[in-house]
């Protein structure tokens, strides 16, 4: 899919909250003496992202500052710069430094439903066709039906697949299935685990295993451990963040579910507080529906159009 | 969360000393903190607003008594509006009309529609119903396969046919299907969609006025954030639920976006998804959920519940014990064991306490844990039980030969024993749980 394309779809969602916010801003900007009553709704409006009131107070504090300093630049490139300074050092890419010739593995972890096995599949498409032989690992043993499920995204990306018994150890199928996809030659394992509460101590132990087989197996330089976050998610995914950081030993977040045009804000603060790395946006349900993070690109679409 | 609260008010009142009665100054510094909360909780911020400036009518002019804070009275104003918007219409499951009674589960993708079909199922089941289980989710790889698993592992009816092309069809089929097997509900699972997909909304709407579904219900994440309304906004139109049921509340979510969706439709919440497990699902409470979105935990209903398993005397006793001994042992240990056994499995329990605690106790790990501590405890001598320090690497060997366990076992326990005692010790020197006065964790602190 044309990379353009999905920018502009995503955008036109943002476009009524956008014109709204836009339009604050701007008067905010020219008027001479500015209510509490009207800051305070410009804060709501950055609220509704999703970006958690801290940070909203703290965008609209820094520009009462701004206006009260500056006469001459515009609010927009003010606000351009503000925002992407929150994402700052954003690096989209996976397997930066990654050994060439060694296996690669994505382990994808998150709480249930928030898209995980859909991004298992779109990542083992889009890999395969930049070259690599993608196996797909099915770590859940424990939904029914999700290890069917991650079939049928294999055959749709014609990658190769491994699964365990229902009910098995996930670090066992885990263990199994990398051995299996270099057996096979694969260059990349992508593992689909269960999806799990992120405050449940047994499921948080079982993640831990997941990932601490893995490393037995792969370089560190080929890993990546990914937190699968839906856009729709409030402040929670914050605390979903924070506890799964230590456990899974994150390096990145992939965002589901951006065709929602829920705001997402809480990338935002996700990447302030952790410094975890937006990989990549889920727009749909299709295979190719899944777009490289853009921190420039968003921010710009954000405020520009 | 409440203890950084209070503190919080407590410096407010230190500049704001009040006489007599609560002053706007007072209720607005008060609000103000509120504010954040609830906006942290994911409620929506036209819900805060409405529910902040009711509170502070409500609060203004209030006497101030001698054994709350004025912090604790606004808090308890707005726990109880909260409250009552979530509260003012519980209802029961509704299943009557056409015979067999239709359920639709609908909402976004990935929000436990398929889940709560089966514990609906299981639900219903153990209520006298008899369920049939069928899904018109074509889009999903494997759903209709989830559900038939769900149904067979949980001995339920389902129903499937390849070949029927619609979900009107489908609905048809089930419905002769289970008038021939005299099956009296027929549980709906459909493919989940956004809010902003107009086109699958509308087969929805197609398939509700062709059919008459004596619910059709919403299947909200908990985790939602500010869009929640939205989404509420969108199924109104398309759909118009009949209620709601409020799922993976066994995340440490706040679920503040069930309250911006009821507070804008008065959609009943129904019931309560609280885990993986099909027989994780509960009727819903009105006021634990009001303290989980205010961030106090759960902790009310569940000391509630402890009160009713807890005789007066029994605690009394327990109270002045704890008055002349001051530390914790192994005997109270045991006895609170006891006793959370009898109120559900230890997990679940754990599970309704703010993270901090969870976090501390659940080492013990869930109830299969629970016999094997039973199990050291009960192989203690009598001292031993009582001054914990007595036990040795010998002492410990016996013990753990004598329970069947090992000595890490052993050693485990001990520790978290440790971390119980100075846990218990902080609640007793800490403030109780909020409009719990007088009682306390475990119902053993003061
Ligand atoms: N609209 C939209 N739907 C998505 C997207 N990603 C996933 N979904 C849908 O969300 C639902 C859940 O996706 P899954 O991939 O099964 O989620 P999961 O995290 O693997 O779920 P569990 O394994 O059950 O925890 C499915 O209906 C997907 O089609 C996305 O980017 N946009
Ligand atoms: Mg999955």
């Amino acid at each position: 899919m044309e990379k353009e394309g999905i920018w502009q779809r995503w955008m036109q969602g943002m476009g009524k909250m956008k014109e709204e916010v836009k339009e604050h801003f701007s008067q905010l900007w020219t008027k001479k003496e500015v209510q509490e009553k009207d800051w305070e709704e410009l804060e709501e409006l950055l609220i509704q992202t999703d970006m958690g009131p801290a940070l909203a107070m703290e965008i609209v504090e820094d520009f009462r500052e701004f206006k009260k300093s500056s006469r001459e630049s515009s609010w927009q490139e003010w606000l351009y710069q503000k925002l992407l300074s929150l994402l700052e050092g954003n690096d989209p890419s996976l397997f930066a430094t990654a050994k060439e010739g060694e296996l690669k593995a994505i382990i994808l972890s998150g709480v249930n439903g928030v898209g995980k096995t859909t991004v298992a599949g779109k990542l083992a498409f889009l890999f395969n066709n930049q070259g690599e032989r993608a196996c797909l690992i099915a770590a859940d043993t424990f939904r029914a039906a999700a290890m069917e499920q991650l079939e049928i995204w294999a055959q749709r990306a014609k990658c190769h697949y491994f699964k365990g018994t229902e009910g098995a150890d996930p670090g066992a199928v885990v263990f199994d299935g990398i051995n299996y996809a270099r057996r096979q030659g694969n260059t990349l394992v992508i593992i689909d685990t269960a999806g799990r509460s992120h405050v449940n101590r047994n499921l948080l132990a079982e993640l831990e295993k997941v990932v601490r087989v893995t490393k037995k197996l792969i370089v560190p330089s080929n890993l990546e451990s990914i937190l699968v976050v839906d856009a729709l998610a409030g402040q929670n995914a914050f605390l979903q963040a924070q506890s799964l950081l230590p456990v899974a030993d994150l390096s990145g977040i992939i965002l589901t579910k951006w065709d929602s045009q829920a705001k997402g804000g809480i990338v935002f603060r996700i990447k302030g507080e952790f410094d975890l790395p937006i990989k990549y946006l889920g727009v749909g349900e299709g295979i190719e529906d899944l777009v490289p993070f853009d921190s420039e690109e968003f921010v710009k679409a954000i405020i520009y159009d | 969360m409440f203890e950084i609260l209070t503190d919080k008010f407590n410096n407010i009142f230190k500049k704001l000393r009040s006489k007599g009665k609560l002053s706007e100054a007072e209720i607005d510094a008060i609000l103000k903190e509120l504010r954040m909360v609830l906006l942290e909780s994911d409620v929506h911020y036209r819900v805060v607003k409405d529910l902040t400036s009711r509170v502070r009518e409500r609060a203004v002019g209030k006497e101030v008594m001698e054994s709350v804070t004025p912090g604790e009275m606004v808090i308890k104003i707005l726990w109880e509006e909260i409250r009552d918007i979530l509260g003012g219409k519980t209802q029961e499951l509704n299943l009557s009309g056409s015979f067999p009674a239709l359920v639709m589960m609908v909402g976004l993708q990935g929000s436990g529609k398929t889940t709560t079909c089966g514990k609906l199922g299981v639900w219903l089941k153990g209520r006298g119903y008899l369920p049939l289980l069928i899904s018109v989710d074509t889009r999903r790889p494997a759903a209709k396969e989830q559900l038939k698993i769900l149904a067979q592992g949980a001995n339920l009816e389902f129903f499937d046919d390849p070949q029927v092309s619609t979900p009107q069809e489908m609905v048809r089929k089930a419905r002769n299907y289970a008038r021939e097997k005299s099956l009296d509900v027929i549980l709906v699972d459909t493919a989940g969609r956004l809010h902003v997909e107009e086109e699958l909304l509308r087969e929805l709407k197609e398939l509700i006025e062709e059919e008459e579904f004596a619910e059709r219900l919403l299947v909200l994440d908990a985790t939602t954030g500010q869009e929640a309304v939205k989404v509420a906004q969108s199924f109104e139109n398309w759909v118009h639920p009949t209620g709601l049921v409020l799922t993976k509340v066994d995340t440490d979510a706040r679920g503040g976006a069930v309250l911006s969706i009821v507070a804008q439709t008065g959609w009943p919440v129904k019931l309560v998804g609280v885990g993986e497990k099909l027989h994780q699902i509960e009727a819903f409470h009105p006021d634990r959920m009001a303290s989980r979105i205010m961030g106090l935990g759960d902790a009310l209903t569940f000391i509630e519940k402890i009160d009713r398993a807890i005789d007066e005397e029994e605690r009394e006793k327990l109270i002045k014990k704890k008055v002349e001994k001051k530390e914790l042992d192994f005997n109270d240990f045991l006895e609170e064991l006891e006793r959370v056994k009898n109120m559900g499995s230890f997990q679940e329990i754990m599970d309704m306490f703010p993270g901090q605690v969870r976090g501390m106790v659940s080492q013990v790990d869930g109830e299969k844990n629970l016999k094997k501590v039973e199990a050291i405890i009960n192989s203690m001598t009598p001292e031993e039980r009582e001054n914990p320090y007595l036990i040795n690497a010998s002492r410990k060997r016996r013990i753990a030969r004598g329970s069947g366990t090992t000595v890490q076992e052993v050693n485990r326990l001990l520790k978290q024993f440790e971390d119980f005692r100075k846990l218990w010790k902080q609640m007793e020197k800490g403030r109780p749980l909020p409009f719990s006065k007088g009682r306390g964790f475990f119902g053993l602190g003061r």
